[in-house]
């Protein structure tokens, strides 16, 4: 059975393949560029865009957390 | 012009101040190349983004916002990407540093791939691209000191002004080395994105609540990204934001931000203290540009809304903050730039083939930035047309080193063969398709010429490390180094030297090379 840490390791690692993922995958993009109505108020493309970013900075958050309460960040 | 001067003097006597307080320590050329390793996540993180985001961002991205609308928006996708990638090779990078005392970017490659002339290419490569760059900067602070003017100066005599104050600037660079330029990037670093990004969110209230400006009194085709069939290609921000993510860690003084860590803790923490920061202040810069683009007097100056806004909304005081803000971001890069390339000059084009006394290699560093700055000077004061042109050029060949660099860091089986052919036919592939095609390859469905170069670049590393396996000794190398990373018991002596080139190291004592 995989330990805690590991399985925040996979957490990790999957978010970050998540966020490059989808910050390059085209028909995202492209989708984001076609929907005409806009989201909670603001046009889809810049809630792609600004989804995106938000997704990369939470995750290196959460890496450092994890990182620290795991003690990676003490050697 | 004495207001807006007068408060750009005060910020800059300030710097003076600072870099005057330092203390000179050149006992060693990793004192001097990379501050002893001694800097901690705050002044990591600042000396980062200072690096990272130069004065150009207010004016050539907040003008592409403003100008071309949400496809701007891709310097944020990557630049926080780029900060992905610097949490991803924290450790095996600064490990690799400190226990065979790196210095440069090529020094990696070298240790990497076990071969002393990597290094020479490297380096040429990272200082021939960068200096287009440097130019710009120059170019950039001239525009800027003609505005702050308020007409008073012509553009000739503002370049020239902006040329003497950078080129007065790099006394300091020169004379104190990388622990001059950290501590300096934290303090142009605080003025440039947390008074910067305090000014920008400021200014899009005011454009809202004052100028009644938002998203809705856009055109639709502002926020429109290029798909099939659109006149840039479907590909055209899927190579915009690769060749930007991983690019970003092409350039010899970004990656150096590296090596002037005091541990992998603090490389880690200045991620997560520089992501935040880098997030809200790209994210303001961009929505303000979008909106201050429709401002009447905005229309046909794209490139100067950052400054047309300002003083339209605070007078003649906030124009002046606005030009202070952008000459500490672009001093924050362009004293990296030096710095990191006189110390490739002395450490891996003449260090590399002559043995040179640590005395040595600091003063060939500081003659090689005193040249560079004086030849930045004087190209900057010329009118060069094909200058811009130039910059893109090198941005698609500098971003080949990309393949060997982050392969080399994340995969055992690649070899010096591989390295040095796939960057320098990548090079060749990147530079050839550009000067053929002028940035618009007609069949490439919008990818850039650095990004079809990369595709050839990966293809021939790959291919080169299956066809010439690594012999035994090699083998055992590579696998010593990765170990290494993985070690928990950091106090350990180490051996990883290799046929060409053997290093020998002391991980609690840093190392030598021999």
């Amino acid at each position: 059975m995989p330990s805690k840490k590991s399985i925040h390791v996979y957490v990790v690692r999957a978010w970050f393949l998540l966020n490059v993922f989808v910050a390059l995958y085209p028909p995202l993009y492209w989708a984001a560029s076609e929907h005409r109505e806009l989201i909670l108020g603001l046009p889809a493309t810049f809630v792609y865009f600004t989804g995106v970013s938000l997704s990369i900075t939470l995750s290196i958050l959460y890496a450092w957390w994890q990182d620290a309460i795991s003690g990676e960040l003490t050697s | 012009m004495i207001m807006t001067f007068g408060i750009m003097l005060v910020f800059f006597a300030g710097l003076i101040v600072i870099l005057q307080r330092i203390r000179l320590d050149d006992s060693s050329f990793s004192n001097y190349a990379v501050g002893n390793r001694s800097f901690g996540a705050r002044y990591q993180a600042m000396s980062f983004l200072n690096t990272w985001y130069p004065g150009a961002m207010f004016t050539a991205f907040g003008g592409m916002a403003a100008a071309s609308g949400i496809i701007s928006f891709y310097v944020l996708s990557y630049s926080l990407l780029t900060v992905m990638l610097m949490y991803m090779m924290a450790k095996p990078v600064w490990m690799w540093g400190k226990v065979f005392d790196l210095k440069t970017q090529p020094d990696l490659f070298s240790l990497r791939y076990n071969s002393r002339h990597i290094r020479t290419i490297a380096a040429v490569i990272g200082i021939i691209s960068g200096i287009p760059w440097l130019i710009l900067g120059m170019q950039a602070l001239g525009e800027m000191f003609r505005y702050l003017s308020l007409g008073t100066l012509t553009f000739s005599q503002a370049v020239i002004l902006g040329v003497v104050v950078i080129a007065f600037r790099q006394i300091w660079t020169v004379r104190i080395g990388m622990r001059g330029v950290v501590i300096s990037d934290f303090y142009q670093g605080m003025v440039a994105y947390i008074v910067g990004t305090a000014m920008l969110i400021g200014l899009i209230v005011w454009l809202i609540m004052v100028e009644g400006i938002s998203f809705s009194s856009l055109d639709a085709a502002r926020f429109s990204l290029p798909g099939p069939g659109s006149k840039e290609g479907p590909l055209f921000l899927f190579s915009l934001v690769l060749t930007g993510a991983l690019g970003g860690w092409c350039w010899p003084y970004i990656f150096v931000r590296l090596f002037t860590a005091n541990g992998v803790t603090s490389l880690k923490k200045s991620a997560g203290l520089a992501i935040p920061l880098s997030f809200i202040f790209c994210l303001a810069l961009l929505i303000f540009g979008m909106l201050a683009g429709i401002l009447p007097s905005a229309s046909g100056h794209p490139n100067d809304v950052w400054f047309i806004a300002s003083q339209e909304a605070g007078g003649i005081i906030l124009l002046g903050l606005a030009g202070t803000v952008l000459l500490a971001a672009s001093m924050g890069h362009i004293d990296g730039n030096i710095q990191a390339t006189g110390a490739q000059i002395a450490n891996d084009l003449l260090g590399n083939y002559f043995p040179l006394s640590t005395r040595q290699l600091i003063v060939i560093s500081k003659i090689g930035m005193l040249l560079l700055t004086l030849l930045a000077s004087w190209l900057s004061c010329m009118a060069l047309p094909a200058l811009f042109s130039l910059a893109v050029l090198a941005y698609q060949g500098i971003i080949q080193l990309a393949v060997p660099q982050f392969m080399g860091i994340f995969w055992k089986r690649g070899n010096k063969y591989g390295a040095m052919a796939s960057m320098s036919i990548g090079f060749a592939v990147a530079v050839t398709l550009e000067l053929t095609y002028h940035g618009n390859l007609p069949w490439a469905y919008g990818l850039t010429s650095g990004a079809v170069a990369l595709i050839v670049n990966v293809m021939v590393y790959v291919v080169m490390a299956y066809v010439i396996p690594q012999n035994q000794s090699e083998k055992a190398r590579i696998a010593a180094l990765f170990e290494l990373v993985n070690e928990k018991h950091h106090d350990a002596n180490c051996r990883a030297g290799g046929a060409g080139e053997q290093f020998s190291c002391s991980l609690d004592g840093g190392g030598t090379r021999s």
